[in-house]
């Protein structure tokens, strides 16, 4: 990545992703947060009600599963339990129509599940939003849906058909794990596993899931021409002062690739070690000295292909299967 | 060799002082269940809380009153319970115990909104005997409901919620086996994933036991990890994520130590 493409980043997902956080001039009326158990939609959800406080805006929050709002909301709606139809109705009364406001749906899982038979999710959603009112709804990736039935064999499923509607996706990740998949990647290695995909029985949650630090969210954001942006930010925890960050210049992220480098190079390695790693200048002369068997085969001669060449040793045997 | 103290040191900061209506998601494998862990839930609820001075805020929201353990158990009768109860030291006074098991709740015709009415019931006939206090309530194998009588996932997960609004906070132990957890494909096993990951995501601490991965050990039952859940927010004290061996002795003694120790 060249510093200027990083700086350009820096100047406009950055400020891309702040107008988001802020719910301003309705960036995105529709933002679909994917979360898993390994990162939970938690910090993201809590920052973006933050954001529209500092901008005047209503947060409502319909919650499915919740108990509690993620900070200070100025409408609750218990939806737990309830059809669509009521649903709707319920937040009809609460939302104020000449506000600006900000709807969070806590889990699309049970709207998903108990869809009402004339009001399909995807009218549901969108009629939720108005040029007033944004959407953010969170749909965790990691609990199943039923297979289709013979009805619903060709339909999309839910989640393809949330993305196609949603204007901006974003996915939450682990940010220990994010570090730890770079590591991996750095090295070659295939990524390290977390979690369900861990493979152990009795397993659910991977080890880093839900870092204290902050969390890692990946943003896809669909302009109106039709353009896709993708960025990767680091959100750092509330009570931390520290806004949000492109991962690439997260100071741990960013060192993890240096880190490997300098450590050989600054020749911390080579203080640790018992024995000599340099070179004399008289070894240096005699190594530029020896003339590599190459040098030899380039001259003249050129085009005989792979002649091998061998002058035999005193200590040598001729073997009768080589033939030279 | 029983233990001076059921609660083993390294586990006490898990299962006591946990915060106002969080919820503590415990699953088990075949190889390895929870019940050891569930009896010090109980235990540490219903004793005095003598770890509360080293954990700060938490204790103050506690409190030092005694609480009230509301128990039902699918999978375990009440026999068992207050057999294994009394070898812990467990005083039943402040448990009331609702025996799933035997009067086979939530099998009948009522259905889902039998097992919350007689929670509920449950709950409120302690409540007259002392004022004082919390709740706490411990729900045993109810994922039990879902393969034996094929309930929505959405309407034990609405129950839930529900029981957890009357409550101070709640323990939910399940099952997650490989087939019940990871890449499921029937609709029993799908249904039991959403089940399990669903109040993962609600849960504010995750306690997985499971079988050592090396195979069987003498003097090793399983392995413990204590990770974060979803429901976690900030401000309410951090969950420690760890991960520690534990070994149950044939008297019902437990001990809980680091790998290598």
């Amino acid at each position: 990545m060249s510093p200027l493409t990083l700086q350009h980043r820096r100047a406009h997902n950055l400020l891309l992703m702040q107008k988001l956080l802020s719910t301003r001039d309705a960036s995105s009326p529709f933002t679909l947060v994917l979360d898993s158990v390994e990162q939970t939609a938690g910090p993201l959800a809590r920052a973006w009600v933050r954001g529209a406080k500092a901008s005047k805006t209503d947060v409502v929050f319909v919650a499915y599963e919740s108990l509690k709002a993620p900070g200070d909301v100025s409408g609750f709606v218990k939806a737990r339990g309830r059809d669509a139809e009521a649903v709707r109705g319920e937040i009809a009364r609460v939302v104020v129509g000449s506000r600006r406001t900000l709807l969070i749906l806590d889990s699309l899982y049970p709207l998903i599940m108990n869809p009402h038979p004339s009001l399909p999710l995807s009218s549901f959603l969108s009629s939720l939003t108005s040029p007033t009112t944004s959407l953010l709804a969170i749909y965790h990736t990691d609990v199943p849906l039923p297979s289709p039935s013979s009805t619903t064999t060709y339909a999309p499923t839910p989640l393809t058909l949330l993305r196609y509607l949603a204007t901006t996706v974003l996915t939450t990740h682990s940010f220990s794990q994010t570090l730890a998949r770079k590591r991996a990647a750095e090295k070659s290695r295939s990524g390290p596993l977390f979690g369900r995909e861990e493979g152990k029985e009795g397993v659910l949650v991977g080890m880093g899931a839900n870092d204290s630090r902050g969390c890692v969210i990946e943003m896809e954001y669909r302009r109106k021409s039709g353009r896709g942006i993708e960025e990767w930010f680091f959100l750092p925890e509330l009570h931390r002062d520290d806004r949000i960050v492109l991962l690439d210049d997260h100071e741990l992220y960013r060192r993890s690739d240096a880190n490997e480098g300098t450590l050989e190079a600054d020749g911390l390695g080579a203080e640790s070690a018992t024995f000599e790693l340099e070179l004399t200048e008289k070894q240096r002369r005699d190594r530029e000295g020896v003339v590599l068997p190459y040098f030899d085969a380039q001259k003249g001669e050129g085009g005989g292909g792979g002649r091998i060449l061998y002058d035999m040793g005193v200590e040598d045997d001729f073997d009768e299967e080589d033939e030279i | 060799m029983p233990s001076q103290d059921p609660i083993p040191a390294l586990l006490s900061p898990n299962v006591s002082g946990h915060p106002y209506s969080s919820l503590t998601l415990i699953t088990s494998t075949l190889g390895a269940t929870t019940n050891w862990l569930l009896l010090r839930f109980v235990c540490a609820a219903t004793k005095d809380k003598r770890h509360g001075a080293g954990h700060d805020i938490l204790s103050n929201q506690v409190s030092s009153h005694k609480q009230r353990v509301v128990l039902v158990s699918w999978l375990r009768d009440g026999v068992w319970w207050r057999e294994s109860g009394r070898k812990l030291g467990l005083d039943f006074q402040n448990v009331h115990l609702v025996d799933g098991l035997s009067c086979g709740l939530g099998l009948g015709a009522g259905g889902i909104a039998d097992v919350e009415k007689a929670i509920i019931e449950a709950m409120k006939s302690k409540e007259t005997l002392s004022d004082e206090g919390k709740v706490i309530l411990v729900l045993d194998g109810l994922d039990f409901l879902l393969a034996a009588t094929g309930y929505e996932v959405l309407g034990v997960l609405d129950m839930v919620g529900e029981l957890r609004e009357h409550v101070y906070s709640t323990v939910i132990a399940t099952a997650a086996d490989l087939p019940l957890s990871q890449s499921p494909t029937t609709p029993l096993e799908i249904s039991h994933t959403a089940f399990v990951m669903s109040l993962a995501h609600q849960a504010r601490s995750i306690m997985s036991v499971r079988g050592l991965d090396t195979g069987v050990a003498k003097d090793i039952s399983g392995v413990l990890r204590v990770s974060k859940g979803g429901g976690e927010s900030a401000g309410e004290g951090d969950v420690e994520e760890s991960e520690c061996l534990y070994y149950v002795g044939s008297d019902g003694g437990v001990k809980v130590f680091e790998r290598g120790a």
